[in-house]
């Protein structure tokens, strides 16, 4: 629908936007070597443990705030990264969906019928996968392992 | 008619997962030496500049879809085919070279010529098309598989056209041969589903 095109241009631009921006801000602050929390600010544990140990040092709130910055930024790159994925696989899933339709409208005979099962079982197997990992698909392909195959729209 | 159906989504697929790969490369600039590449170095030169000429294209490829789906849904399918064929005669960015987001794009229209062709009868022109289609589809993508989908549908069509005639054996033929590429549509599709959820496309 052309809604839906222009909602999701809009968020291409706000994803392209906050990629580009948030790296260029995280490329040109480089994390402050501060020893110390200002007064208020209990030290957060750094990811990981890593940060300040050793040194016996607790990371300046600027110093925390910088790597909690590139954890979302890097969180946020690997979910329009999933998004991307799952687009995709949902779209093939939708493909696969339809040409098993066709393929067991087409069987005759009982080879052909071991066939079309094992399509069907491919399919199965792929709304599996895009479920555990994606959750859904738009569209109305069913990522349901007992619906029918073809999904019934 | 939802995102996923509508004809010309795979070009606008295409956008979105160049958009994304922008955003992924954008963030990206620093990497360490040898990691992989991105997925928008097709569209990113060496400064992390966007590449103008291939979103020109993918601009106007987008574009030609959307008049060719006012044709289609005027009903009028040789209009429609006509738009289509000017977007494959379309002057192509960097000429020579090989750029997989522009691939995928002509593979993708020979597919919608494929199927206005199929929806008009005419399934020598569709096949051809289709031909025409996994010349620039070579891999196991999605692009491969709905060429073949469309193909087997072709075919499927054909069986009929045989059956209705009285060509048995003609039929039976042209329905075998559906039953083998929608087969294969099957598993190419298996694999690139393999392939974006990390399995590296296995089976």
């Amino acid at each position: 629908m052309k809604l839906d095109r222009c909602v999701c241009a809009v968020g291409l631009v706000a994803i392209v936007t906050a990629a580009c921006g948030g790296a260029a801000k995280s490329a040109s602050e480089p994390a402050s070597p501060a020893t110390s929390a200002p007064p208020g600010y209990a030290p957060l544990p750094a990811p990981g443990g890593a940060a300040g140990t050793g040194t016996g040092a607790a990371p300046s709130r600027e110093a925390t705030l910088s790597v909690a910055r590139g954890d979302l930024e890097s969180a946020q790159r690997e979910l329009d990264v999933a998004a991307g994925d799952c687009m995709a696989a949902c779209r093939a899933l939708g493909a696969m969906d339809r040409a098993t339709g066709h393929l067991c409208g087409l069987v005759q005979e009982s080879d052909e019928r071991t066939r079309c099962e094992e399509a069907k079982n491919r399919v199965r197997g792929a709304r599996d996968k895009v479920r555990t990992t994606c959750g859904t698909c738009p569209g109305g392909v069913s990522v349901d392992r007992n619906a029918p195959v073809p999904t019934e729209r | 008619m939802n995102l996923f159906d509508r004809p010309g989504t795979a070009v606008w697929s295409t956008i979105l997962a160049l958009a994304l790969a922008i955003g992924a490369g954008c963030a990206k600039k620093d990497a360490a030496p040898g990691s992989a590449p991105s997925p928008a170095a097709a569209v990113l030169d060496a400064s992390g500049t966007v590449d103008l000429e291939v979103m020109a294209f993918l601009s106007e490829a987008r574009a030609l879809h959307h008049e060719a789906n006012i044709r289609e849904d005027e009903g009028d399918l040789p209009s429609a085919i006509t738009v289509m064929r000017r977007l494959v005669g379309a002057t192509r960015p960097h000429a020579g070279e090989s750029v997989p987001e522009v691939l995928e794009v002509l593979a993708d229209a020979w597919a919608r010529i494929a199927e206005l062709e199929l929806k008009r009868r005419d399934l020598d022109e569709a096949a051809k098309a289709v031909k025409e289609g996994l010349a620039h589809a070579p891999d196991a993508t999605y692009f491969r598989g709905h060429l073949l989908e469309v193909e087997g549908v072709i075919e499927e069509a054909r069986a009929a056209d045989f059956s209705d005639a009285g060509k048995k054996d003609d039929a039976q033929r042209a329905r075998a041969r559906a039953i083998a590429l929608l087969q294969e549509a099957v598993k190419v599709q298996e694999q690139v589903i393999g392939r974006a959820l990390g399995d590296g496309g296995k089976r």
